[in-house]
């Protein structure tokens, strides 16, 4: 009991670059975990993708030792992701700690995802330690933003240590509060195991490692082990924890956060929430709040070059391998041919998968306009879909529901207008609208999900000028008029350009789309029509005319081999774009139809 | 490499210097007139050292850059080392191309002497803005007086005029056509190609296909109300007055290719080529060579031979490759038939006469991959 009395779990949660990383580091770095030359910027954000976005994807845990009154203190820090997609998982590595550092920067002050993690730690019981960073900005304002904290949150926030990561002031204020505020770690280390996973990572010779909280009990290299919810029976292979490179230790026991290996081949068998026991002597419940996350956003993605399938299967299986809430499932498009539909926990999510695709695995990819997941209830029951090119027929729909969100937006007075008018064109209901302070406003309004999916973000950052903040969360199923609109090249449906859309969007989206596809599509030697159409019928047309001027100049020189190269790879370059029918498609015009909206302002 | 003496060869010589570059060109040129000695010592080195000695000369093409500022005296030395190493026949086109600004009495005799015949003249366009515009350094004026200069010693002579330039409209293509057509017995027709590098390309100015065909219609019109015939897309001819030189390359037969960024070709599989850096020319003058693998040979075939009025001879195709052009493409040719994008008769394969200005996509679906 008196090793735990000396043992802090906590997580840093902020708003996206509030200084989250920043203040790791120099954690690390106060505690000599990490010397100044072994920390490579932001240690903790591994992923290139992270360090470019300042966004944490994959959690990493880090021990850390701090001398306080006398007595060496265990600091675990968990690193949390800092996006709205990654909300489950946020939740389960909060349900880790005992205690959380809120970093809030102190010119900006409390922003959405402040108050949303914030309401998540909450939720999970956290002692919440506040922090103003940031106070080197000339633009920082620490005695506001403590009034903001404690009029918002109702946090008391008196005594919240005022920093500057960046330049490392007052870091030690950190430690100490965290020593003195976080309460320790509460389990038995006498009952059977019972340990939380809240994440875990593919590794090639360990197979999937779980990152685990230990609640009661130990685990040791040795011990056989379940994991609750499907009951699969391992040996473990090792433990140990993170300083922060992976070092192997002879037992974790209650109030310790480390990593366990048990041979496990796969980490969808370490699902995030789950918890791990002994597999003879098990503990009496599991952790609470365990569910399977599942994709709320799909879209389809093909290669760009036909010929790559396997390429891009192979790479979605390797993704997959540290990746279990990726979602995907072989599926054919008569424009684009063999592919996947694939499930993603949010647009973030999405990006980040598809950006990987391209950089890490070298693929040029055709993605198709992402949707959500539609309830379609016929005669027969209901049916889930995910790809508009698999929804029945008009006529034996009964109803459709799709999913909406509690949307809340923080923005300076000044934008209340045009954001509320976005919301409205995005088929918002108002919810309500506080005045958190003299300059900034929280607003909110239940919204579909597909309206967010569909440009949402980029529409509120122009209409802000980038000063309004953005969160979500899931608010069910609602009845709603859906309609699927094609799009007919030349007189047939491109299935891959199909959406389902509101019955009142659809005409302005079908005309938006045809006008830019126009744009897009190369002329050929005939016309070519483009219609938007609901059900066959034919609700906006644009036409791509003939082309009329397709000749190279003379030679010059008699340099005959530089045009025939021109034309090799005109050709070429035809070659890999789709061809539908007649008419050549380009994978930019499957992407540029997401992003009507900001093209018209 | 082929020498055949049995055929005619062409020969290309380039100048490459201007008094100003345009701002639509891409070409190497220099206004740096103080290398033209040096350039034209390099030359006649590479003509006396050529392979290529004592073939058969039937046409031969001075081009640039602008031939016409060359020295006094220059032309004479290129035309004399030629006539050393090479069998020129009597009847020869020898072709001089020139801008209005340098035209004058002193070039015409040096022409004259050195048995020029044909002059090839850059006037882009008839409209003073037009030419301001895209940075020449003539007037409308100069031209018409140039022009009515070398029709007192030269009755072949040949202009240009360029599409979709900056401020021109269609009437003044109507305008410049019919003035050529008056003066000329020959004209070239281009389009104007925005290449990347160029002030045209800098200033962000890019003219519309559309524009440019409508421009090309009218041209093409205009020009055969006034008799003058289409060979190649972009040359039209009074009859007889056709580019014999030009004719070589769109036929694939051979020419000789001296000085920078010239080209040449064997007739055979081997294609010639010069760097395009005048320093590196000056210090070693030979051309590369390139062997071409059937794919190349019968791509360039159909690909030039196509730009042509006549289109593919039939005929010929079999004697160069051994077999049937039409049988070996039986189900393209009959696709491209049946959409009016290709005639067949009498031997030949050629683009329909309105779809000239689209041919590259309808070429393309004749080449190989």
């Amino acid at each position: 009991m008196d090793k735990q009395k000396f043992i802090r779990n906590f997580c840093i949660i902020a708003h996206i670059d509030h200084g989250k990383s920043t203040l790791a580091d120099r954690l690390m770095e106060a505690t000599a975990t990490l010397t100044k030359r072994e920390l490579s910027d932001q240690m903790l954000d591994s992923m290139d993708i992270e360090r470019e976005r300042g966004i944490t994807i994959k959690l990493t845990p880090v021990r850390m030792f701090y001398e306080y009154e006398g007595q060496r203190y265990t600091f675990n820090l968990i690193d949390t992701p800092g996006h709205v997609d990654f909300t489950y998982e946020v939740s389960r590595s909060l349900a880790a700690c005992e205690g959380a550092v809120l970093v809030v920067d102190a010119a900006q002050g409390v922003e959405a995802q402040t108050l949303a993690n914030v309401y998540l730690a909450l939720d999970n019981n956290l002692e919440i330690v506040p922090v103003i960073n940031k106070i080197d900005l000339p633009a920082a304002r620490p005695d506001e933003v403590k009034k903001e904290i404690e009029d918002i949150i109702g946090l008391p926030a008196d005594e919240a240590p005022c920093i500057s990561a960046k330049e490392g002031v007052n870091i030690d204020d950190v430690l100490r509060a965290i020593a003195q505020s976080v309460p320790p770690p509460q389990g038995d280390v006498d009952k059977p195991l019972k340990a939380l996973i809240f994440d875990s990572y593919y590794d090639n010779y360990k197979g999937a490692v779980c990152l685990v909280r230990i609640i009661d009990g130990s685990a040791k290299a040795g011990d056989r082990i379940t994991m609750m919810s499907n009951g699969k029976v391992y040996d473990v292979t090792e433990v140990g924890v993170f300083q922060p490179k992976p070092v192997s230790i002879d037992r974790l026991s209650a109030g310790d956060v480390g990593y366990l290996c048990a041979s496990i081949k796969s980490i969808a068998d370490t699902a995030p929430g789950d918890t791990i026991t002994y597999a003879n002597n098990p503990t009496s419940e599991p952790c609470p709040g365990y569910k399977k996350v599942k994709p709320v956003v799909y879209s389809g993605i093909y290669p760009a070059d036909g010929s790559k399938y396997e390429d891009l299967k192979d790479a979605l299986e390797r993704l997959k391998l540290n990746d279990a809430s990726l979602f995907y499932e072989p599926e054919t498009s008569s424009a684009l041919g063999f592919g996947f539909r694939c499930g993603f926990l949010g647009l973030l999510h999405m990006e980040i998968i598809e950006e990987r695709l391209e950089r890490e695995f070298d693929l040029d990819i055709i993605t198709t306009a992402p949707g959500v997941v539609y309830k379609v209830y016929t005669s027969s029951g209901m049916t889930e879909v995910t790809n508009p090119s698999n929804l029945p027929p008009a006529g034996e729909i009964d109803y459709m529901e799709e999913p909406v969100v509690t949307a809340s937006i923080y923005t300076p007075p000044e934008y209340i207008g045009p954001i509320m008018e976005l919301c409205q064109d995005k088929r918002g209901e108002y919810l309500n609208m506080t005045y958190i302070e003299k300059t900034r406003v929280l607003i909110t309004y239940t919204m579909p999900l597909n309206e967010i999916v569909y440009d949402f973000f980029d529409g509120l950052k122009s209409r802000s000028r980038g000063y309004a903040s953005f969160d979500y969360e899931q608010a069910g199923y609602r009845k709603s008029d859906l309609v699927k609109l094609d799009i007919m090249l030349n007189g047939d449906i491109c299935d891959a350009l199909s959406i389902i859309v509101h019955r009142d969007k659809a005409y302005s989206r079908g005309r938006a789309m045809a006008e830019k596809l126009k744009d897009v599509i190369p002329r050929k030697l005939f016309e070519i029509p483009i219609q938007a159409a609901i059900g066959g019928k034919v609700i906006a047309r644009e036409t791509i005319k003939a082309l009329r001027k397709d000749v190279l100049a003379k030679c010059y020189g008699g340099d005959v081999t530089r045009k025939k190269k021109l034309l090799e790879k005109q050709k070429e370059g035809k070659k890999r774009m789709r061809q539908f029918g007649t008419v050549e498609i380009p994978s930019e015009a499957f992407m540029s139809v997401l992003k009507l909206d900001n093209d018209k302002k | 490499m082929t020498i055949d003496t049995e055929k005619s060869y062409g020969v290309y010589i380039h100048i490459p210097f201007c008094k100003a570059k345009c701002k639509y060109c891409a070409f190497v040129s220099t206004p740096d007139f103080s290398l033209q000695k040096t350039y034209v010592d390099t030359l006649i080195k590479e003509i006396n050292d050529s392979e290529f000695k004592g073939c058969v000369v039937d046409t031969i093409y001075i081009g640039g850059g602008t031939p016409s500022c060359l020295f006094r005296g220059g032309l004479a030395d290129i035309q004399t080392a030629v006539k050393n190493n090479f069998c020129v026949t009597d009847n020869a086109e020898i072709t001089v191309e020139c801008n209005p600004e340098s035209v004058s009495t002193d070039f015409i005799c040096e022409c004259k002497d050195v048995g020029v015949n044909r002059i090839s003249m850059g006037l882009q366009s008839s409209c003073d803005k037009v030419l301001r515009a895209i940075g020449r350094v003539h007037t409308y004026a100069d031209y018409l007086n140039a022009v009515e200069l070398l029709a007192h010693s030269f009755d072949n002579i040949s202009s240009d005029i360029i599409l979709g330039l900056p401020e021109q409209t269609s009437d003044v293509v109507i305008d410049s056509v019919t003035t050529v057509a008056r003066h000329c017995s020959h004209v070239s027709v281009y389009a104007l190609t925005v290449e990347q590098g160029t002030p045209l390309y800098k200033s962000g100015y890019m003219p519309s296909d559309d524009g440019i065909a409508d421009m090309y219609d009218l041209a093409y019109g205009k020009l055969h109300d006034l008799d003058f015939c289409r060979y190649e897309v972009s040359n039209f001819a009074l009859r007889g007055r056709e580019s014999r030189h030009n004719k070589k390359y769109w036929e694939c037969k051979p020419y000789i290719g001296f000085g920078v960024a010239a080209h040449g070709y064997d007739g055979a599989r081997t294609r010639f080529m010069h760097g395009d850096n005048l320093a590196e020319y000056i210090a070693s003058p030979r051309a590369e060579s390139c062997n071409l693998t059937d794919k190349d040979l019968y791509n360039e075939y159909v690909m030039l031979r196509l730009r042509t009025e006549k289109g593919i001879i039939v005929d010929d195709f079999y004697k160069r490759f051994g077999y049937d052009f039409c049988k070996r493409n039986a189900e393209i040719l009959h696709s491209l038939k049946s959409e009016n994008l290709i005639v067949c008769e009498n031997g030949f394969v050629k683009i329909s006469p309105d779809k000239m200005f689209v041919m590259n996509s309808i070429i393309e679906q004749l080449m190989l991959d």
